[in-house]
């Protein structure tokens, strides 16, 4: 995973962030490790802990906080069809339209407007209103496959929430389609 | 900090030179929003950052032909700056509108309503406040923001409708730590600043705190008997607030409460919710120019009004009730119950004791199914008393169910909460809500 300023058409792309300090690409968890967190030059210098430049502020009228750019997951090896012909029975989940995290960001729920049901390996029919929820370093652990470059898609969000006083501001996420098992599924009667 | 000033001359003279500016076809409507605010963060109870914020802006469209275009101006306060950035927005729109096809949908007022609210309560110092806070909060792991100041919206179009409001208004939203992590959240918000009551507050927190400390419980996911305080439901009203009542969302079935609206479904009897202009913060009359009236939404837990502004009743053949453009309440009252504060851990018997909920979203919209968190002090109780903090807890649950089937009882006394909302400025909403007993919470993760 990779906080990554420099994909053009990506929505958080800068060469420096609202203090100055220039952007560049780091790894943030390398091989399932944690490796660097995020935090700009002050949250580096308070905790002594290498970080990226994200200080970032939504307008003039509020001041620069640490906050998420352009967080990505980088590519893997496999391509959609390999994934899917693998998965004796699962969801592939689509249009995400609801999300809901605590404040640890443990305990996840996530919803979809739109996804297929995956049968011996091949997609079949459409399945309204799927939702999935977890716990994330479980969620996290039971990753089993990440897609190649050509299931690469630069997505993001304009209007991303946090600080107080509040701002809106925009985050960037790429990434590959993923596999994950035993996750924990249920539609709109659950 | 106080700052009473007639903040109106400048914005009408702007609405003056634009009347006389305009050519004879021509028509605008010109909305005004402004706020002179005073920002104090603190950590650990001491101050981790304080600004001020002072800004003002005009939304401007222009009409002409049933064309219409809109811009946005931030003023600066000076009265030539401003009025040349007026002029310069009155070109570009003037350029733009032969580019547009007229609109089907534009339904202006034409009626020259008038609506003139000032309330310049003067506000305490910051360094009173700070102090306060401090003197309150010493040794304690304090977090929260401080907001203040005035803030003032307007309105004006050519055909002679003119709004003003005007408020002084303090925030103090704040949470209290535990150094088990747990934490307490409240607030303090209002007009006038009351040294007593703020100190009542904070004790009521502080208190809360000490049940905090106790070992947790840790619940396993199933159904609950539930009391949510006024906040805790503000939490739930807010989302239905999320496109509930429109009358957009409701004529094209994205509203979370289509079925209530439809007659599929109805909620508890003892619910029942307006939107209550009068008395209220909120500015009595809406961004596009229309006086705001006290509606009736739900009554005895059936649909009654919708929130319709003046492109729905142009769109679906309503009649406007002076809904802004976004059509969410900014008002709401909700009915108060017969459930004396007495008697609420009584009457819960056994259960949870829930103060906040926190990043609720749907799980399904259209059953008006809600999926979030509990997150600060929230608490088992058993016969009646307070056993234990209970760890963050995952609910989903549908209002048809929380506020309906499920719901038992709701409190006599309410509690009116401000919003501490500050994306891009102080917001003027608030919900005036009682507490909520429920028989069934379902808790998932």
């Amino acid at each position: 995973m990779t906080f990554d300023p420099q994909i053009p058409e990506e929505l958080a792309s800068y060469s420096h962030d609202d203090d100055g300090t220039a952007a560049s690409k780091q790894f943030l968890i390398r091989e399932g490790l944690l490796v660097r967190p995020l935090g700009s030059a002050l949250s580096q210098y308070r905790s002594g802990l290498d970080g990226v430049a994200n200080s970032r502020a939504s307008s003039w009228n509020r001041a620069p906080i640490d906050r998420m750019a352009n967080l990505n997951i980088e590519p893997g090896d496999q391509p959609l069809e390999q994934m899917i012909g693998h998965i004796e029975h699962g969801i592939l989940m689509s249009t995400n339209r609801s999300w809901s995290i605590d404040d640890a960001r443990n305990k996840f729920q996530f919803g979809c407007e739109w996804g297929q049901l995956i049968e011996n390996g091949e997609l079949r029919g459409v399945v309204k209103n799927p939702n999935y929820r977890g716990i994330s370093a479980q969620f996290w652990r039971n990753l089993s496959a990440v897609g190649d470059r050509s299931t690469f898609q630069v997505l993001g969000t304009p209007n991303c929430g946090k600080g107080e006083p509040n701002q809106v501001i925009r985050v960037g996420h790429a990434s590959p389609a993923c596999v994950f098992s035993k996750i924990d599924v249920f539609g709109g009667d659950a | 900090m106080t700052r009473t000033a007639d903040q109106a001359q400048p914005f009408k003279a702007l609405v003056q030179w634009l009347k006389d500016a305009l050519r004879e076809t021509e028509q605008f409507t010109l909305s005004y929003a402004a706020e002179a605010s005073e920002f104090i963060r603190f950590n650990h109870a001491k101050v981790r950052q304080a600004g001020q914020v002072q800004q003002a802006s005009v939304h401007f469209k222009l009409i002409d032909n049933g064309r219409h275009a809109d811009l946005s101006i931030t003023l600066s306060n000076d009265p030539e700056v401003d009025r040349q950035r007026l002029a310069d927005g009155l070109q570009q729109l003037r350029e733009t509108l032969p580019l547009l096809p007229a609109d089907p949908y534009l339904m202006l007022n034409h009626t020259h309503w008038q609506s003139h609210h000032v309330q310049d309560q003067p506000l305490p110092g910051s360094e009173q406040v700070v102090e306060e806070i401090g003197r309150a909060g010493a040794g304690l792991d304090l977090v929260g923001i401080y907001a203040a100041g005035p803030i003032s919206r307007g309105f004006a179009s050519s055909g002679g409708a003119f709004g003003w409001h005007q408020a002084n208004s303090f925030n103090f939203d704040f949470s209290l730590f535990h150094e088990n992590g747990e934490a307490v959240k409240a607030s303090y918000a209002g007009h006038a600043w009351d040294s007593q009551a703020f100190a009542l507050r904070f004790q009521q927190a502080r208190e809360q705190l000490e049940f905090l400390g106790r070992p947790l419980r840790t619940l396993a996911p199933g159904q609950y008997r539930a009391y949510l305080a006024p906040a805790a439901l503000e939490e739930i009203i807010g989302m239905l607030a999320w496109g509930g009542f429109s009358a957009q969302s409701i004529a094209s079935k994205h509203s979370p409460l289509q079925k209530l609206y439809a007659g599929d479904a109805a909620l508890n009897p003892l619910v029942s919710l307006d939107e209550q202009v009068s008395g209220s913060l909120s500015p009595a009359f809406s961004d596009e120019g229309y006086p705001r009236s006290d509606l009736s939404l739900i009554a005895a837990g059936s649909a009654n009004a919708q929130l319709i502004n003046s492109r729905s009743a142009a769109e679906y053949g309503l009649t406007t009730n002076g809904a802004g453009s976004g059509e969410y309440p900014s008002a709401l009252n909700m009915a108060a119950g017969q459930l004396s504060q007495q008697e609420i851990l009584k009457q819960l018997g056994t259960g949870l004791y829930i103060s906040n909920l926190w990043y609720l979203n749907y799980s399904d919209l259209p059953a008006a199914r809600l999926t979030g968190m509990t997150r600060f002090a929230t608490f088992w109780v058993e016969n009646g008393e307070i056993q234990a903090p209970v760890s963050t807890m995952r609910f989903d649950d549908s209002v048809y169910s929380l506020l309906g089937s499920q719901l038992e009882a709701l409190t006599e006394q309410r509690e009116l909460l401000l919003s501490a909302s500050t994306y891009g400025q102080r917001q003027t909403a608030s919900m005036h809500l009682p507490g909520a007993l429920v028989s069934r919470l379902t808790l998932t993760l």
